[in-house]
């Protein structure tokens, strides 16, 4: 966490001229507080009624306050106490937070119980709600703060970095410490607090903002530093009455604060965001501003000559140049096509592209890859001009898609029902009325018992879970089936019975399959022609029982060897 | 449903008995006699404690109820507690109940306001920020959130007050003088959260978008919005509302300050009124009261939870 912080900040910084700028503001900003003694010989607490309410000039750069104080100084000379204040405030917040932390995560037990309490007690409060209660109670002044702050804002950390201490303590090199019997202090000091200090770091700086607006809240309560004594908050409060005549006693304090707040918090986010730079499905207009026009291509005849799907010269790149991997190619000039009631097994190791491929067939491309040559047909018609409206009316209606992972393909939060009906209601293959019937029907083909209609995804295993998603792709009875990798994540029973309802399916429907796999085996039981891909080129095609026995390409033959229990050679098919 | 509510009820109970203790160990563990620090505040600056009679400061010390063991002050005060007796502040000599009860209605007005202007603010922003992630709709609503996170709310409360109210005369600046004065305040307080809400909504429905459910779904030939509200939104808001104690701690926490900046009629400014004086029942009473809410307020975000994650219900199924 430690590693990516400190990278994601020194790219963050060559990218990004505003974190640039923001940093050496308040870098200056910081400076000029701790050397505010240097920079400036005026006294922040002189009072001079001759010069009281005077705007910035060149004596007073932030003008002076109804004292006849120079603002700039007492701005310096706050700025000393905010930030001594928040310094000393996050290393006891730290120490506390470390030491409460490993000790409820490191012994457990009756430790932890109490300690546990103790944390949920203290955060069944409003965090600054306790903090205004503890400083008030204490009457207010520089060390009121300071405890009062440190008070509230432990228990968060404790909690999350008992939450580290569980894990490290479960390392196996800890494990090995304590077999040893090194003295648990030493496991403690080296072991566990050296893996905890990155995390300790970034935890600091994600709340350094909140820390230092909580400390400045405060103290605009009246619950800081005593007057005349300079402090941002307070500085704030004194001025907030006169804003009209002297709106730089309240804009300095302010602006000073944001500042230091904003930078902090600039940073965290950078660290706290590692959502970027994975694919996120949808369409990429997500709001329609105008009503999609009316779609040229589809629906797609149902008897038709062509092949259900064709690729011709098919060429995908990485396009993105944010991409690390941008410029380079995926598919090179891929021909592949199936025709109706047939199976084609797409071979290839991982990386060969045929997830791509698979994906390309129903439109689902996506940044940063994108076709950059060649033709893609459905049924004949070309896709190329087709946009996610009209993609949309085929996908689930003449094109279905079985997916790797049963176990994420699913909504958790929608029944088996709801999330199989709705492709029904996407679409007018099944008339409304038809629907419920329907419904059942599909559930019981599949093989399931009827009772799991009204089930959450998390109740059902990782095969039913797949029978459910062949459900959803067959229930508008499409010509064309797009299998990719549909028993990878299956035990090896539940792939055999999965494998076998697709073909029994597959032939019930007169489906048009691509079953894309990396398994020769299942390829082998399911396909009735092979095409074998490596690194975006198609290898070898044919009839899969002719390039299983008489390979003819050194890849293939490769591909055949590797194949486990390859001594009974010629019943590949049987397995 | 039931059996997981009255779970969380007991849960709940149990953090409102804590908080009491808390409460309750507070005066006790500060430095310094309280009775002593309270009758100072009543002389003349500068006096010392040595022109205190000892029968005064007994007399305060029993009022107080710090006198006798730790345990029987304790059992005593909550006794008094469950009864709806907080006790009687020091400087009005009223009963804190009914002067709380009196600002109560103004808290709640302005928290739910904020909660509105949070909502609205949020929602749209970080659905749309998540939606368009890396373009530009994505880039303004996380600058937004980023300055109204790092914008302290008594800074944003007068910049309005100066904008609105003084010079542009719009709006009321203080107090309550009808409907309208809600308007600065909610803004002020709602602004703050909703940043924060808006970058959790943000990130979890980005990372929501990314699931392979939602290419499942895509694949289906959904519409737009079915995609967006049906499946997408439902499981985003999961984890905001796990986050939502955070958010609802700043509303609770922020309303003490705006309530100051505004001088708004609520509990928080009665609360920061009481400190001057040392008016330890009020602060005492403004603590219980502020972490009731706040646990209630918890409790309503666990059944809203819970209703929207099928999951815990098969949980609780199961356990109980």
């Amino acid at each position: 966490m430690a590693d990516r912080f400190s990278r994601n900040l020194g790219a963050a910084l060559r990218r990004d001229p505003l974190g640039a700028v923001l940093l050496a503001l308040v870098g200056a900003l910081v400076l000029l507080c701790l050397l505010a003694p240097v920079v400036t010989r005026t006294d922040p607490t002189a009072t001079d009624f001759a010069r009281m309410l005077m705007p910035p000039s060149t004596g007073n750069w932030l003008g002076t306050d109804d004292f006849g104080r120079d603002v700039f100084a007492r701005l310096l000379f706050g700025g000393r106490t905010s930030l001594a204040v928040a310094a000393v405030a996050v290393v006891i917040v730290m120490g506390i937070g470390v030491v409460v932390g490993i000790a409820a995560g490191y012994f457990g037990g009756v430790v932890d119980l109490v300690l546990g309490k103790l944390i949920d007690v203290l955060l069944a409060f409003p965090r600054l709600v306790l903090a205004i209660a503890v400083a008030a109670l204490m009457g207010g002044g520089i060390t009121s703060l300071i405890v009062a702050i440190s008070a509230v804002a432990w228990p968060a950390y404790a909690r999350i970095l008992r939450a580290f201490t569980l894990q490290v303590a479960n390392e196996g090199y800890v494990q090995a410490a304590r077999t040893l019997g090194t003295p648990v202090w030493r496991i403690l000091g080296g072991h566990v607090a050296l893996n905890l200090i990155g995390p300790i770091l970034v935890l600091a700086m994600l709340d350094l903002g909140n820390l230092i607006l909580a400390i400045s809240a405060l103290s605009f309560l009246g619950l800081g530093v005593a007057p005349p004594a300079p402090e941002w908050g307070a500085m704030l409060n004194e001025g907030r009455a006169l804003m009209e005549i002297a709106p730089w006693m309240v804009v300095a304090p302010g602006m000073a604060i944001f500042l230091v707040v904003l930078s902090a918090n600039y940073f965290a986010d950078i660290a706290r965001d590692s959502t970027e730079g994975r694919a996120v499905h949808g369409p990429r207009d997500w709001i329609a501003w105008r009503r999609p026009r009316a779609a040229p291509a589809p629906p797609l005849p149902a008897a038709a000559t062509a092949p259900l799907l064709a690729f011709e010269g098919v060429t995908v790149d990485v396009v993105d140049p944010r991409s690390p991997y941008c410029g380079r190619r995926i598919l090179h000039g891929v021909g592949l096509s199936v025709g109706p009631r047939e199976c084609v097994g797409l071979i290839g190791e991982s990386g060969s592209g045929k997830s791509t491929l698979a994906m390309l067939a129903m439109g689902l491309t996506r940044p940063p890859l994108a076709l950059t040559g060649g033709t893609v047909r459905l049924s004949g018609r070309d896709t190329a001009a087709w946009r996610w409206d009209d993609w949309r009316r085929v996908r689930g209606c003449h094109v279905g898609l079985v997916n790797q992972d049963p176990l994420s393909a699913l909504n958790p939060v929608l029944t088996i029902g709801e999330q199989i009906g709705e492709a029904m209601a996407a679409h007018d293959a099944v008339p409304p009325d038809a629907r419920p019937a329907r419904l059942r029907e599909v559930v019981d083909e599949v093989g399931l018992p009827a009772s799991v209609v009204g089930r959450y995804p998390h109740e059902l295993s990782g095969g039913m879970r797949q029978r459910v998603v062949i459900a959803m792709a067959i229930v508008n009875r499409p010509a064309l089936l797009i299998a990719d990798e549909p028993t990878t994540a299956l035990d090896v029973s539940t792939q055999r019975r999965i494998l076998d309802l697709i073909r029994d399916l597959g032939q019930h429907y007169g489906l048009g399959v691509l079953f894309v796999s990396h398994d020769l085996r299942v390829i082998a039981r399911v396909a009735d022609r092979v095409v074998i891909l490596r690194e975006g080129r198609v290898v070898e095609t044919g009839a899969t029982a002719a390039v299983f026995a008489v390979p003819r390409e050194a890849y293939t033959r490769a591909l055949m060897a590797a194949i486990p229990g390859q001594h009974r050679q010629p019943q590949v098919a049987e397995v | 449903m039931l059996a997981y509510a009255l779970r969380r009820a007991v849960a709940a109970v149990a953090a409102l008995f804590g908080t009491t203790v808390v409460v309750f160990l507070l005066l006790r563990v500060i430095p310094g006699d309280p009775a002593t620090a309270v009758l100072l505040t009543m002389l003349d600056p500068g006096a010392g404690s040595a022109e205190l009679s000892r029968a005064d400061i007994e007399a305060l010390r029993a009022e107080l109820g710090l006198s006798g063991p730790l345990p029987v002050q304790y059992l005593e005060w909550l006794g008094e507690i469950l009864r709806g007796n907080l006790g009687t502040s020091l400087r009005s000599r009223q009963p804190i109940l009914g002067e709380l009860a009196a600002r109560i209605p103004g808290t709640l007005t302005l928290a739910a306001a904020s909660l509105g202007v949070m909502l609205a603010i949020a929602l749209p922003c970080g659905v749309l920020g998540a939606l368009h992630a890396g373009r530009s709709a994505d880039h303004l609503s996380r600058a937004l959130s980023l300055l109204g996170e790092s914008l302290p709310n008594f800074f944003l409360g007068v910049l309005l007050v100066y904008l609105f109210a003084l010079w542009l005369r719009w709006l009321p600046s203080m107090g309550w003088q009808g409907p309208e004065s809600v308007v600065l305040p909610a803004l002020t307080l709602g602004t703050g959260i909703a940043a924060t809400t808006t970058r959790l909504l943000r990130a979890s429905l980005l990372d929501t978008l990314s699931q392979p459910f939602m290419l499942m779904a895509e694949a289906k030939g959904l519409s737009r919005r079915r995609l967006l509200f049906r499946h997408a939104l439902r499981p985003a808001l999961i984890p905001v509302l796990t986050a939502s104690s955070l958010v609802l701690g700043g509303l609770l926490g922020g309303a003490v300050v705006v309530e100051t900046v505004f001088a708004w009629p609520g509990v928080g400014r009665y609360m920061i009124e009481a400190i001057a004086g040392r008016d330890y029942p009020v602060i005492q009473g403004f603590s219980l009261f502020m972490a009731t809410l706040f646990i209630a307020l918890n409790f309503v975000v666990d059944i809203l939870y819970r209703l929207l994650d099928p999951r815990i219900r098969v949980e609780v199924r199961r356990h109980g």
